[in-house]
């Protein structure tokens, strides 16, 4: 079974719900309806604003019930195959999370802005009438978000390990699901002095000083999500093998293999656009190999050798 | 004119060799690239995502 949610402090019914988080480097911040039963999940507490909920975020978000929700009539500009879909006009985007758990109709919905820095989450009352409480961006709503946030020209969430070494290193490992992302996460948390990120997605950003790697709230088999950011030093692809070693990878490859682990609106063309230059600058800057490894401790100082 | 020449050559010499274009196939995987598919079917992460809404931990992407 999950893990209990948090709820937030008993607040004055009459008065509407404020929090904020940082994911990435961006605040989010909601106002939720009087009364909503609003709880953070676990994952998400370390992500919680320390101060600030008070001024404006990155991404504001308004969040309210609904007594009826319908998805518009008209297909959508692209349907995910599992919760969403997502429909598109000059107002923005509107996304309808359905399941069959809960029948045909949408029970919660999110429209943004063009910006995507305001948003309406609307909740289906009747969806949510048995639940004590409830996290209005629970996934994949937050994830969501913030990855169309970062296709406007912002950076790039990968499906990747992301760790900070003792000596101030920050490697990448990408890998799809089985890669060893989680195991390469275990074998790393038994070094003292390494920080880890997450073991399953990465957002990476491009700053003043560099490329810089955000732990997220979702994580993978081993559990790790941190809030911590680092300087990224080297990109690694995960590929399990009897015995280590680093193979060398060209430029154009080490690109087209981090845009098959990256997470973006595959349906916004210049989401692609984007993200596709920003990979290729990625990659001509921050040095990219393969790694195939053997899951033993031994692995970590192939890395560091390598690195060094 | 000969230094010049000398010059045109230097930068010839230090162009990066000419590599021609090749195709290059990777592995996508749809069930993983968009987000909000679930975990039991697709067998993919995140792990552990709010799924509480269905009282379950079987969301992955």
């Amino acid at each position: 079974m999950p893990q209990r949610r948090t709820k937030f402090a008993t607040q004055a019914a009459s008065e509407p719900t404020r929090f904020a988080l940082r994911i990435g480097g961006f605040s989010l911040g909601l106002w939720c309806e009087q009364g909503m039963p609003v709880a953070l999940d676990p994952e998400h507490i370390p992500f919680l604003a320390p101060s600030g909920a008070d001024s404006p975020c990155d991404l504001e978000f308004d969040v309210s019930w609904a007594s009826e929700l319908r998805a518009p009539l008209s297909a959508p500009d692209f349907a995910s195959g599992g919760l969403w879909s997502a429909h598109r006009d000059h107002c923005g985007t509107r996304f309808y999370f359905s399941s069959p758990a809960f029948g045909g109709g949408p029970y919660k919905a999110a429209w943004l802005d063009p910006s995507f820095s305001r948003g309406h989450v609307v909740l289906n009352r009747e969806s949510f009438q048995s639940h004590d409480s409830l996290f209005p961006l629970e996934y994949p709503i937050d994830e969501l978000v913030l990855m169309h946030r970062l296709a406007l020209g912002e950076g790039v969430e990968l499906h990747a390990l992301g760790l900070v070494d003792q000596d101030s290193c920050g490697y990448l490992f990408l890998g799809h699901s089985g890669a060893g992302k989680s195991t390469t996460a275990r074998l790393w948390m038994r070094q003292p002095g390494v920080r880890l990120l997450s073991d399953d997605r990465i957002i990476l950003r491009h700053q003043a000083a560099g490329y810089r790697m955000y732990g997220t709230p979702w994580h993978g088999d081993a559990g790790i999500s941190s809030p911590a950011s680092a300087p990224l030093s080297a990109i690694f692809f995960l590929e399990q093998a009897p015995t280590h070693r680093i193979v060398p990878i060209s430029q154009p490859q080490a690109a087209a293999e981090l845009f098959a682990r990256a997470f973006l609106p595959h349906y916004v063309k210049s989401g692609i656009e984007f993200t596709l230059q920003f990979l290729d600058q990625l990659t001509r800057s921050i040095p990219c190999s393969i790694f195939r490894f053997a899951p033993t401790d031994d692995a970590v100082e192939a890395i560091r050798h390598a690195h060094a | 004119m000969k230094e010049a020449r000398q010059n045109n050559n230097q930068a010839n010499n230090n162009r990066a060799a000419y590599q021609p274009p090749e195709v290059v196939r990777v592995s996508l995987r749809p069930e993983e690239a968009v987000l909000g598919h679930c975990k039991t079917f697709s067998s993919t992460g995140p792990a552990a995502a709010s799924c509480r809404t269905f009282f379950c931990k079987t969301f992955g992407s």
